[in-house]
Parts: structure tokens; sequence; C-alpha cells
């Protein structure tokens, strides 16, 4: 596998019935409003069949690390109401599986994400990034997952709880500002014990 | 199914008794680390980590405590102790539906001290139990009565009417005691189909 490409599985547990999880996810320009914290934008490209095939999304995503990305997946498949299959392209290239099964009142989610990253931040860091490349997706998903228990509240609370449910978590701050003062300080900080240290080297070599 | 919910009912009911004394006493060092214990002890949550499932749970309660108090921050507070809970328990319960029920316990115990009537309360106990632990409501039951016993006997002693203050205090450990220990019981039951089968 080249140091730019990836392969995650997730798996998450609802409590919720397949068709309901199907609805959810399988709304693509919805995610920016139950999962703030990875999609920034959503805009249909095309509209796909009528059972959504061939629809193609344009989305502006975020995590936990300051980039964004910019990317679009097409519907490849519709299993409903047990999941589908997606290609990505763009800044990732590859393809996602989603695959849903009902467990009494439960439903076990699986996400099969197989990627290349393109954008040239991860194409040419990720052979030193990739853990935190990885960490970054991990931590989107892991937001994913409490979002998604939100919104299943959100939707079976009865109408006097649904005002107390909190909202989704949201987006990290998308500048790279703080990690840039953040670096310029490690970096300030090396270079003044190097000063330091090699000042009393020559001052010992002096006496 | 999964894996009976293993803890130690005699300890936690220790934690949990001890740490409601603290609260009272206004021992808020002793009371931090009787929490940070009871995470651990009751939910696995390993240290440091149980430090923070603490904070969680702290903050939760200030947050309650005003009679108009704010519910949405507290249980957003009750939300991330239960996914913290629930990570490193193994338990498969739902983190919102337990921080609901979590606030609801709250609100129902502040609701009806001083009543003779704690049939909501156990109710809301027999919800929070089964949703928890992964038992049956029938098998929450007898858990929650002894549960609301406890939070009836604390209420004596706060509320000034006990005349036996120590007493009271350890006839609550009992209660708690008894109370994880039904959970414990029913929790292996509820798991007891699957170790015959798996055994088979």
């Amino acid at each position: 596998m080249a140091s730019n490409e990836y392969h995650f599985i997730t798996h998450w547990r609802m409590q919720s019935t397949v068709d309901e999880i199907s609805a959810i996810l399988g709304n693509g320009l919805d995610l920016v409003r139950w999962w703030p914290a990875v999609y920034l934008k959503a805009t249909e490209l095309e509209p796909g069949d009528a059972r959504g095939v061939g629809r193609v999304i344009d989305v502006h995503t975020t995590g936990w690390l300051p980039y964004t990305l910019r990317w679009q997946f097409r519907i490849t498949e519709v299993r409903q109401p047990y999941g589908f299959s997606l290609e990505a392209s763009g800044d990732f290239v590859g393809r996602g599986i989603w695959t849903f099964a009902q467990d009494g009142d439960w439903v076990d989610l699986t996400y099969d994400w197989k990627i290349r990253a393109d954008k040239p931040l991860l194409r040419y860091f990720s052979f030193i990034m990739k853990p935190f490349f990885s960490a970054n997706h991990h931590w989107a998903m892991r937001k994913g997952e409490e979002s998604l228990e939100l919104e299943l509240a959100r939707r079976h609370a009865p109408p006097a709880e649904q005002a107390i449910i909190p909202a989704p978590p949201p987006p990290t701050t998308i500048t790279p500002v703080p990690v840039v003062i953040g670096a310029a300080g490690v970096l300030a900080g090396v270079w003044l014990a190097y000063r330091l240290l090699t000042k009393g080297n020559r001052d010992g070599r002096a006496l | 199914m999964a894996e009976p919910f293993k803890f130690n009912p005699e300890r936690v009911a220790y934690f949990e008794a001890t740490g409601w004394r603290a609260y009272y006493d206004r021992q808020w060092l002793k009371l931090l680390r009787l929490v940070v214990q009871l995470c651990q002890e009751q939910f696995h949550i390993p240290f440091p980590r149980s430090l923070q499932a603490a904070y969680y749970v702290t903050r939760a309660s200030a947050a309650w405590a005003p009679v108009d108090h704010d519910a949405k921050v507290v249980l957003a507070y009750y939300i991330q102790f239960y996914r913290m809970a629930r990570r490193y328990s193994g338990l498969h319960f739902d983190p919102v539906r337990a921080g609901l029920l979590e606030l609801k316990y709250n609100d129902v115990h502040r609701q009806l001290v001083g009543q003779p009537d704690k049939t909501a309360f156990i109710e809301t106990m027999v919800q929070l139990h089964s949703t928890l632990f992964g038992i049956t409501p029938q098998q929450a039951r007898e858990s929650a009565e002894l549960r609301v016993l406890a939070n009836n006997t604390v209420d004596l002693i706060t509320g000034r009417t006990s005349t036996d203050v120590e007493g009271d205090w350890r006839k609550l450990e009992e209660y708690l005691r008894q109370c994880y220990r039904s959970i414990q019981r029913e929790s292996q039951a509820a798991s007891a189909p699957a170790a015959v089968s798996a055994a088979r």
C-alpha cells in the first residue's frame, strides 16, 4: 500500500431501524446539518436515478487537523435499506461502503473506506504524517457517531425533551494559524536551546 | 448476547455511599477522589481518564444544582460521561438515552423529596438500570426499589429528620450494596442463555 493510501473500517451501533439509518445516511445534502463537525458544505451536482444511483454530491469537509478537503462522491449502488456504496473523487479517490444490519432494537453499521489521498498536503507528507492523518479520520468518525446518536435522540424524543437534546459537535477551527504559531513556538524553543548549549560549549572551551 | 457485566457491588456501594457523605459534608477533595474511584470500579474507566469522567459528572451535578438550571448543559455533561462509561465498560447502551434518564432521575428525586408516593422515582430508576445494564424492566425493578430506599435514607439525613445519623449512613450503604448485588445477579441471568449456547 502506498503511503498516501488508506483503508479504514468503522463500526457503530445505534438504537434504531435500518430504514431510519438508511434515510439519514442516504441523504447526502443533510450531512451538513447533523454532522457539522466534518461536513461544511454539500451541493448536489447530479440527481441520479429514482433510487439515487448515479447521484453526485460535492462536499467540503474538515477534521480535527486544520485543513479542509474538497471532493465528490457518486452513489454507485443502493441496497435499500441495508446500505449503499459510493465512489469518491477529488482530494480523495476511492470507494466507501456503508452496511446496515438490524439486530433487535439496534442497528450495526459498518463503513469500509478505501481511498487514496490526492490533496498535495496528504500526498506528499503521508510518508511521515500518516498516523496523524489516520487519527484525523478516526476523530471525524467519532464525531459522526456522536452526531448520529444525537440526531436519533432528537427524532425519538417526545416534544418536551427535544429542546434539551444538545446540538451536534461543531467543526474545529479551520484556520491553520494555531498550528503555525505552535510550530513556530516549538522551532523557536529548539533554536534557543541549541544556541544556549553551543554557547555553553564555546564558553567551556575558552576556559 | 453480550458477556455479563462484572463489577464488585460491595466496593461500588462503598464508594457511592462515602461519596454522598463527602458531598453533604462539603469535603470536596475527598468527594473528587471517591468519584474517580467509583468511575474506575463501576465502569472500569482507567486512570487518568477516570479524572475526566469524574469531571463530567461533577460539572453535570454543579450545573443541575440551581433550581433554574439549563437542562441542555446538564445533559451535555451526562452524555459525555456516559460515552466514556460505555467505551470502557463494554456495555452497549445509548449514552444520550442514559443521560436523559440520569437527568430525569435528578429531577424526579428533587420533586418527590418528602412525598410518600415514590412511584415515578422507582419507574425512572427501573428505566435507567434497564438501559445501562442491558436487563429487562422486570429484572431492574428490585435494584430500582433499593436505590430509591437509599435515596429516601439520604433525604432523612439531609432533611435533619434522622434520629440516628450514623445508623442511617450504614443503612444507606447496605441498600446500595443490595441494589448493586441485584444488578450483578440480573445481568448474569440476562447473559446466561449466551453462556449456555457457547458451552455447547
